[in-house]
């Protein structure tokens, strides 16, 4: 009896150790796929930000910024959408990001949009002293869920806001 | 009977090794995210101070008379205080808060309470104890000849705690987890023009 009863145990056993492993397993991965998803925020970060000092001393958007992001394939970035604009500072110096762009990523009435880098006739040098505002949107992808079928994306919109330090004279195009 | 007994034990004590496995791993994960988020915030703090010297650098230099006014260099001082605050709370805005908790250290509005801003000059740039912002919008008297205000700098801090909440609210508690971010950043630039052109004549 009690053989019967160890050999049906051991049954049970290897079925919970799998139970409690798969579990495991996939919080485990879920987790890590958080930290992905936060180093991937922190890359793309950083990437606008260089991509805002660029505009701020170019005088246009250079398209690497949207291609490094969407590099990042492996973090489950896509529909990448860079852009930029520069408006004046008002009197009291603040800034309000939604003066810029609206909720569709088009450029608000008082700001201009600095193109992307194709030629030099491109450029638009945003005047000395205005704000340089980089803004990139993106679809996020959380991959694990989407291994087990469940499809989970989200936006996820970086800024990063800088100074022109471009020529003097305003717009050149 | 007593096997039944030994194997009702053995179910209990390993569902209690389960309970326990899954506690701690549960841990693991609320420290990981914990340390992620406070890495990415502190980050987000770093690189909004570095946009915001160089912004206030650059307000500055183009503003200030250097070396003829200290009015207008004061002025250019204020102007260049307000351009960082709003470059440091437009950038630092977006912080993840710390997990389960809304909480995120307040960077959103130029009115942080925790943001340094200081802008000082120098006749020369290799001495850090010569900077002062006393120096600014003055000429001659400087060590090398020149202005007094050849070089400017800008420094920027910034610091906001980030509780955790599962430990505790309240960041001031003793024994209470919440780690300090810090950004600090500093911009400098340099016209040593007049210095230089002394320099030459005295040669």
């Amino acid at each position: 009896m009690l053989r019967r009863l160890r050999a049906g145990q051991t049954g049970q056993a290897a079925l919970e150790t799998f139970i409690v492993f798969a579990a495991w397993f996939v919080l485990t991965m879920l987790v890590l796929n958080l930290m992905f998803i936060i180093a991937s925020l922190m890359l793309n970060q950083s990437t606008v930000t260089r991509g805002s000092q660029q505009v701020a001393s170019l005088g246009c958007l250079p398209t690497g910024v949207a291609e490094e992001i969407a590099d990042r394939a492996t973090f489950g970035t896509e529909d990448v959408e860079v852009r930029a604009a520069y408006v004046s500072p008002s009197a009291d110096g603040t800034f309000d990001r939604d003066s810029v762009f609206d909720d569709q990523g088009r450029v608000r009435a008082g700001a201009a949009r600095v193109p992307e880098c194709k030629s030099s006739s491109d450029r638009r040098y945003a005047p000395s002293g205005s704000y340089v505002l980089v803004q990139a949107s993106y679809k996020q992808r959380v991959v694990l869920l989407e291994y087990l079928g469940i499809p989970a994306t989200f936006s996820v919109t970086r800024n990063a806001l800088s100074v022109s330090n471009a020529l003097e004279g305003g717009d050149a195009s | 009977m007593q096997a039944l007994f030994l194997v009702n034990r053995q179910r209990g004590q390993a569902a209690l090794e389960a309970l326990l496995s899954i506690i701690l791993l549960f841990i693991f994960f609320f420290v990981m995210w914990a340390v992620a988020v406070a890495i990415h915030n502190q980050s987000r703090m770093q690189t909004a101070a570095q946009l915001a010297a160089q912004g206030a650098l650059l307000t500055y230099d183009r503003t200030a008379y250097k070396g003829q006014d200290q009015v207008r260099a004061q002025a250019a001082m204020a102007r260049s205080q307000i351009i960082a605050r709003s470059l440091y709370a437009e950038n630092a805005c977006g912080m993840i808060p710390a997990p389960f908790t809304d909480e995120t250290p307040p960077a959103c509005t130029p009115d942080i309470p925790d943001l340094r801003v200081e802008i000082a000059c120098s006749p020369v740039l290799h001495d850090a104890g010569a900077f002062s912002p006393e120096n600014c919008g003055r000429s001659g008297g400087g060590a090398e000849g020149g202005n007094l205000d050849a070089a400017v700098r800008v420094f920027v801090e910034a610091e906001a705690r980030q509780p955790l909440i599962l430990v505790s609210p309240d960041p001031d508690e003793t024994l209470a987890l919440a780690p300090l971010l810090r950004g600090q950043a500093l911009a400098y630039s340099f016209e040593p023009r007049q210095s230089m052109q002394i320099g030459e004549e005295e040669e």
